[in-house]
């Protein structure tokens, strides 16, 4: 696989948008799959930054995965 | 900020999480999710992390609605997130059938590592904004709207500042290289910080 490819999917399962099954089940990334293992953990890297600039840039100090889960609380 | 006050301020969310405070909740995620996904570092391979701390954090909303369950002590909140983390992120081992991934007998026996509670920091936030306003405009647009409109699917986000999703995903790749050497250049290494 190459670098460029790789990034492209590591920055794809960075977000933190999940599809739902059926039954409410939270799904990993298409992009997850096709990682090999050293792309995960560089996938793993790059979420904790993602999340501590969204945290940083958003008016209430809330990541989007803080806001993914809000938006599902009943 | 001292740890016992964070430790205090955590708490003080958790509890009035209790009564269905759904700010005070965010607040109490806010202050996990950084240490609750340090915790997972070594399941990356094996999992997605992104969703164990989905399901992790909906599950301790159901903990705090609870009033047959009661967690007492420091931290005691961020410790429970960490073993119902822990627990998700086995049972999306074995759904996926991933153990092959990962050497199991340590993962059985690792500590609980660092448990204190993650504030957000005012001095990198400002530092990140910085940074993001010199970035060239189109990285800026893609990193902006994954920053701000990350819970939603990239097509809408790509749609939303006119670029096919592939080219979005390119300029993000851009941007956060750019932004770290920014970010480096004034002392930042964001590497450090979340080690």
């Amino acid at each position: 696989m190459s670098e460029d490819l790789k990034d492209l999917l590591i920055e794809e399962a960075a977000s933190a948008f999940r599809e739902r099954d059926s039954r409410g089940r939270i799904l990993p990334s298409p992009a997850w799959w096709d990682l090999p293992a050293e792309g995960r953990d560089a996938l793993f890297t790059r979420q904790l930054e993602g999340r501590l600039i969204e945290r940083a840039l958003d008016p209430k100090g809330l990541s989007q995965t803080v806001r993914a889960v809000l938006s599902r609380l009943r | 900020m001292a740890n016992e006050l964070r430790a205090d301020l955590l708490e003080a969310a958790f509890r009035l999480a209790r009564s269905g405070d759904r700010e005070a909740f965010a607040e109490w995620m806010g202050m996990v999710e950084i240490p609750l996904r340090r915790s997972l570092s070594r399941f990356a391979r094996a999992v997605d992390v992104e969703v164990v701390i989905q399901e992790t954090l909906l599950r301790m909303w159901l903990v705090a609605r609870d009033p047959q369950r009661s967690l007492e002590g420091a931290g005691a909140s961020l410790k429970f997130a960490i073993r119902v983390g822990r627990n998700v992120a086995f049972e999306e081992m074995r759904r996926y059938r991933q153990e092959r991934m990962v050497d199991l007998t340590t993962l059985d026996s690792l500590p609980e590592g660092r448990v204190e509670p993650d504030p957000p920091d005012p001095a990198l936030a400002r530092a990140i904004k910085e940074c993001m306003e010199r970035l060239p405009e189109q990285p800026r647009k893609a990193l902006s709207a994954r920053v701000h409109g990350g819970s939603l699917p990239d097509r809408e986000n790509a749609a939303g500042v006119g670029m096919k999703v592939n080219t979005f995903l390119q300029n993000i790749v851009r941007a956060r290289r750019l932004l770290a050497q920014c970010l480096e250049r004034r002392g930042v290494h964001l590497g450090e910080i979340l080690s």
